[in-house]
C-alpha cells in the first residue's frame, strides 16, 4: 500500500472550485472509486502560515469524529506540496449562502438550532470546542441535514477546532466576552456562539455587524449581552438570552437547550430543502449575477475591507505567490514577519524559533556558543532568551498535565487526549496565559498587514521594529498592549460620542 | 452513553467481559451477528472501564487499582491493540483513552503500566506495527505518543530492530498518519535527551544512514520536516558530541549546501539552520574548510541574495556573521 506516493488524482477528481479560503481553495470533486461527491480543500504547505505540525494536529482531530452533524472527513493526501484534504459535500451550502435571498423563518431557525446543538452536544461529550460557530460554517445536506463544518468548505483551518489555536483569526462578532477576555474558557462559549448564530440567522447579521472588528473586541466584553430584538416568538427570545449570558456558568450545555420547548417543538430537517430551493429560484432569477456583482466590488474592494486586518493567510498568501518558480534562491515579496519573530506566537512553533541557536528548550544552560561568541564552539551573533511569557505558558500546560511533568513539545496534544478536561476544568492551554492576545490577535496581525502596502526594504524594517517593541513591551508589562489598545478606543469613543 | 450505567460491575467482570468477547470478534464473520453482538460487548465493557478509570462516579483508587491488575494478568492491553482494527470507531477511541489512562496511573513515583510494560516488549512493538495499517494507525499512533513519554519506553524502541522502520512508516502512508509516525520518531529521538545522546553517539553510522534517506525523500513534508528535526538534534547541547561528528563529514556538507538550492524556500530555510552549524565551527577540520574555501565566492554571493526578505533579526544577524567566518577564509 504505496499509497504515499500515490497521487489524490488516483482517487478523487477535482472538479468546480466552491469556495476560496485564507488558506487555499475549495473545490468539489468526486471519488473515483464511489462516484460520491466530496469537497477538496487544497492548501499549499510551501506558502501556508501555520507549521505543518499544526494542520497535522487539526487533521487528526477530525479524524476521530464521526457524526451525522458534523462535516465528515474522508483523507488527506499530499501532491507536491499540495495538500489535498477530503470532506463530505453538502450540496445545500452555508447557512450564510442560503441567506442571501432573505433571512430565515423562525420555524427554519429552530430545526437549524436544534440540529447544530446535537453536533454541538456531540463535539462536547468527545472533548472538543468548535469554536467558530457562525452561518458560514453550518452547511446543508440536499436533504437538509445540518452538518458543523469543521473547517474548510467556508472558513480556515485555525480557529477550528484546534487544540490550541489563536482563536482570533476569523472576525469576533460570534465570540464570546471569556474568549475575548482569555479569561478561560470551555464548551460554553460554543454555547454562546451560538446564540450570536440564532441572531444572525433571524437578522441576517450578528450584533455589531457594523462596527469595525476591532471595536467590537471591546464592546462584547464591556456591554451587556445582545438580545433578540423584533417580531419573533416569546420562545425564540427567551432561547436566544439563555444562551448569551455573560457568566458562562449561567449558561446551559447543549444537552440542556435541546429541551428547551423553541427547539422541542422545531420540525424535522427536510423542511431546510426549502432553503435550499428557495436559493435556487433566487439564483435562477438573477440572485446570483447581482452576487457576483458584490463579490466584485468586494474583490476590488479587498485591501478596505476590515476583516482583511485579521486575516493572515491572505496577506501571506499574497506575499508568496509566484515564488519559488525558476530562481529558487533571489526570492523577493513581501516579508512574513509576524512569523518570524518567535517571540510573537503563544506556541512558540515560529520557523526561525524552532531553529536557532536560542530555541526555548536550550536557552537556558544552552550550547555554549549561544551565550556569547567567546567560547569553543561555533559562536554565532548572541540572541535573547525565551520570553516570560513562553515560560509562564509551559507552567500552566505542566499543571494540567495528570500530574506528569511535561515538555514544552506537549503544548497543543491536551485538548484530544484528554476530553475530560473541557467538561469539568478549564481546557488546559490558553487559558491562564497572560493577557497578551491584544499583542498577538489584533496588533502584531494590524502591523503585519502593512507590510504588502509599504515598498522600501527600510520601511518594512521599520514596521519589523515596531512589531518587536510591541512584543518586548508586552513582556515587561504583560497586558499593557489591551490597556493601551482600551484607552485608544476609550478616547475615540469619547470623541464620538461629543458628535 | 448513560443507559449503560446502571449496574455497576467488578473490575473483574469487565476485564472478563473484554476477554471473552475479544477472541469472539477474531472468530466471527464481519458483518455477521456474531460479529455484531461481540462488538456491542466490547464497547458496553470498554465504556464502564473507561468510566471507571476516569473515576466517574465515586473514584475509588481500590477499583483502579483492581482494575489494572486484572487487565496486567490478563493482557487485556496487547488484546487491546492485536483486536484493535476488528472494534468499530468509537470502541477504539475508548481502547485509546483506557490505554493511556492506564499509562498515567502512578503511585508515588512509580508507574505500574510503565513496568509492566517493560516486561512485556511485545506491547509496544504490537502498537507501533500499528502504522502499517492505516484504519487504525492514528489510534495506535497516541498511543505509542503516551508511551515514549516514559523514557524506559521510548529507549526499548530506540535500541531495537524496529526503530529502523519509522523511515518506512513515514515514507508509505498517506499524510496525516505520515505526519504521525514523524511526530512520534521526533519524540523519540528529542524527548530524554541523555538517552538519545548516548544512543546517537553509539549507533552513529547506522542511525544517520538510515535519517539521510528521510532528508533526500523525494516527499515534500518528509524532507522538509526531518531536516528541521535534524537542526534541532544537531543543535541540543545534550548532541554535542553527535553535532561534533556531523559537521566533520563532508558528505553532509554537500548535502546541505545543494539543499540549500532546493526549489522549496522552506527547505532552504531548514537547510541554513544546519549549514550555519559547519560554518560556525571555529575548528573546522581540513575537508570542511576546503569545500568552503572552495565556494567562497560563490557561497558569499549566494548568501548575500539568500531569503533577503526575511524579517528575522536573528536570522539576518547569523547570516551575516556566516558571511564574515566565509569572507575569513584564506
Amino acid at each position: 500500500m504505496d499509497s504515499h506516493h500515490s497521487d489524490p488524482e488516483e482517487f478523487y477528481v477535482k472538479q468546480d472550485r466552491i469556495g476560496k479560503g485564507s488558506f487555499g481553495e475549495v473545490y468539489k470533486g468526486y471519488d473515483k472509486r464511489t462516484q460520491k461527491t466530496v469537497a477538496i480543500k487544497i492548501i499549499d504547505l510551501e506558502s501556508a502560515e501555520d507549521e505543518i505540525e499544526d494542520i497535522q494536529q487539526e487533521i487528526q482531530i477530525l479524524s476521530q469524529l464521526d457524526s451525522l452533524y458534523v462535516t465528515k472527513y474522508h483523507g488527506s493526501f499530499l501532491k507536491g506540496s499540495h495538500l489535498w484534504i477530503v470532506m463530505e459535500y453538502c450540496s445545500g451550502g452555508s447557512c450564510s449562502d442560503l441567506m442571501k435571498p432573505g433571512v430565515f423563518r423562525e420555524e427554519y431557525i429552530a430545526i437549524i438550532v436544534r440540529e447544530l446543538l446535537r453536533g454541538l452536544e456531540y463535539l462536547h461529550s468527545e472533548g472538543k470546542l468548535h469554536r467558530d460557530i457562525k452561518a458560514a460554517n453550518i452547511l446543508l445536506s440536499a436533504n437538509g441535514d445540518v452538518k458543523l463544518a469543521d473547517f474548510g468548505v467556508s472558513g480556515q483551518l485555525s480557529g477550528t477546532l484546534s487544540a490550541k489555536k489563536n482563536t482570533f483569526v476569523g472576525t469576533p462578532y460570534w465570540m464570546s466576552p471569556e474568549v475575548i477576555k482569555q479569561s478561560g474558557y470551555d464548551h460554553k462559549a460554543d454555547i454562546w456562539s451560538l446564540g450570536i448564530t440564532a441572531i444572525e440567522l433571524a437578522k441576517g447579521e450578528p450584533p455589531y455587524a457594523e462596527l469595525h472588528p476591532m471595536k467590537v473586541l471591546f464592546l462584547i466584553p464591556k456591554n451587556a449581552p445582545p438580545t433578540l430584538e423584533g417580531p419573533f416568538s416569546k420562545t425564540f427570545k427567551d432561547f436566544v438570552s439563555y444562551c448569551l449570558q455573560r457568566d458562562p456558568k449561567d449558561r446551559p450545555t447543549a444537552k440542556d437547550l435541546l429541551k428547551h420547548k423553541f427547539v422541542r417543538m422545531a420540525k424535522k430537517t427536510n423542511y431546510l430543502t426549502e432553503l435550499i430551493e428557495r436559493h435556487e429560484r433566487w439564483r435562477a432569477e438573477g440572485g446570483e449575477r447581482a452576487e457576483e456583482e458584490d463579490r466584485r466590488v468586494a474583490e476590488e474592494e479587498n485591501s478596505t475591507d476590515p476583516e482583511d486586518l485579521w486575516d493572515f493567510g491572505t496577506v501571506r498568501h499574497a506575499g508568496t505567490v509566484g515564488r519559488a518558480k525558476q530562481n529558487p534562491v533571489q526570492v523577493s515579496g513581501p516579508p512574513l514577519t509576524w512569523e518570524n519573530n518567535g517571540s510573537i506566537r503563544s506556541d512558540g512553533s515560529s520557523a526561525s524559533g524552532r531553529h536557532s541557536f536560542n530555541h526555548k528548550q536550550r536557552s537556558q544552560a544552552s550550547y555554549p556558543n549561544s551565550v556569547a561568541a567567546k567560547t569553543d564552539l561555533p559562536p554565532l551573533p548572541p540572541s535573547n532568551p525565551a520570553t516570560p511569557r513562553k515560560q509562564d505558558f509551559q507552567g500552566t500546560v505542566r499543571q494540567t498535565g495528570n500530574g506528569l511533568s511535561r515538555e514544552p513539545s506537549d503544548e497543543y496534544d491536551d485538548d484530544y487526549e484528554e476530553p475530560e478536561d473541557v467538561h469539568d476544568a478549564p481546557p488546559p492551554s490558553d487559558d491562564d496565559l497572560p493577557d497578551t492576545t491584544m499583542l498577538d490577535s489584533v496588533v502584531l496581525p494590524a502591523i503585519a498587514s502593512l507590510f504588502p502596502r509599504v515598498s522600501t526594504q527600510e520601511a518594512r524594517v521599520a514596521l519589523s521594529a515596531l512589531q518587536r517593541a510591541f512584543t518586548d513591551a508586552e513582556r515587561i508589562i504583560p497586558g499593557v498592549t489591551l490597556e493601551l489598545i482600551n484607552e485608544i478606543v476609550d478616547s475615540v469613543e469619547h470623541v464620538e460620542e461629543e458628535h | 452513553m448513560n443507559f449503560f450505567k446502571t449496574k455497576p460491575r467488578t473490575p473483574p467482570d469487565l476485564v472478563k467481559g473484554l476477554r471473552d468477547a475479544l477472541p469472539r470478534l477474531e472468530n466471527t464473520v464481519p458483518g455477521s451477528e456474531q460479529r455484531r453482538k461481540a462488538n456491542e460487548d466490547v464497547a458496553k465493557n470498554l465504556q464502564q472501564m473507561k468510566s471507571m478509570l476516569n473515576g466517574d462516579g465515586e473514584p475509588t483508587p481500590e477499583l483502579i487499582a483492581q482494575l489494572s491488575q486484572e487487565a496486567y494478568s490478563t493482557d487485556l492491553m496487547h488484546h487491546f491493540l492485536l483486536n484493535l482494527h476488528r472494534l468499530d470507531f468509537e470502541s477504539r477511541k475508548d481502547v485509546v483513552q483506557i490505554f493511556n489512562s492506564l499509562l498515567r496511573r502512578q503511585i508515588g513515583s512509580r508507574f505500574p503500566t510503565v513496568e509492566y510494560l517493560n516486561g512485556k516488549p511485545d506491547i509496544l512493538f504490537t502498537a507501533f506495527k500499528g502504522y502499517e495499517n492505516e484504519d487504525i494507525a492514528l489510534n495506535t499512533g497516541m498511543i505509542l505518543k503516551e508511551m515514549l513519554r516514559h523514557e524506559s519506553l521510548a529507549k526499548l524502541l530506540l535500541h531495537s530492530e524496529q526503530f529502523y522502520m519509522y523511515p518506512h512508516y513515514i515514507e508509505t502512508t498517506t499524510f496525516g498518519i505520515s505526519c504521525d509516525a514523524y511526530n512520534n520518531l521526533k519524540e523519540t529521538l528529542t524527548r530524554h535527551k541523555p538517552m538519545v545522546a548516548d544512543y546517537l553517539d553509539k549507533n552513529y553510522d547506522r542511525f544517520f544512514a538510515s535519517y539521510t534517506q528521510l532528508i533526500m525523500s523525494s516527499n515534500y513534508v518528509t524532507k522538509r520536516q526531518s531536516l528541521k528535526l535534524l537542526g534541532e538534534i544537531l543543535l541540543d547541547r545534550a548532541n554535542f558530541s553527535v553535532m561534533t561528528r556531523y559537521i566533520a563529514n563532508e558528505g553532509n556538507l554537500k548535502m546541505m549546501m545543494n539543499l540549500l538550492r532546493d526549489k522549496s524556500k522552506n527547505i532552504q530555510f531548514e537547510a541554513f539552520h544546519v549549514f550555519k552549524v559547519f560554518v560556525a565551527n571555529p575548528k573546522k577540520p581540513p575537508q570542511i574548510e576546503t569545500i568552503l574555501r572552495r565556494n567562497k565566492e560563490k557561497l558569499l554571493a549566494f548568501l548575500q541574495n539568500f531569503h533577503n526578505d526575511k524579517e528575522d533579526e536573528q536570522f539576518t544577524d547569523e547570516k551575516q556573521f556566516l558571511i564574515a567566518q566565509i569572507q575569513q577564509l584564506k
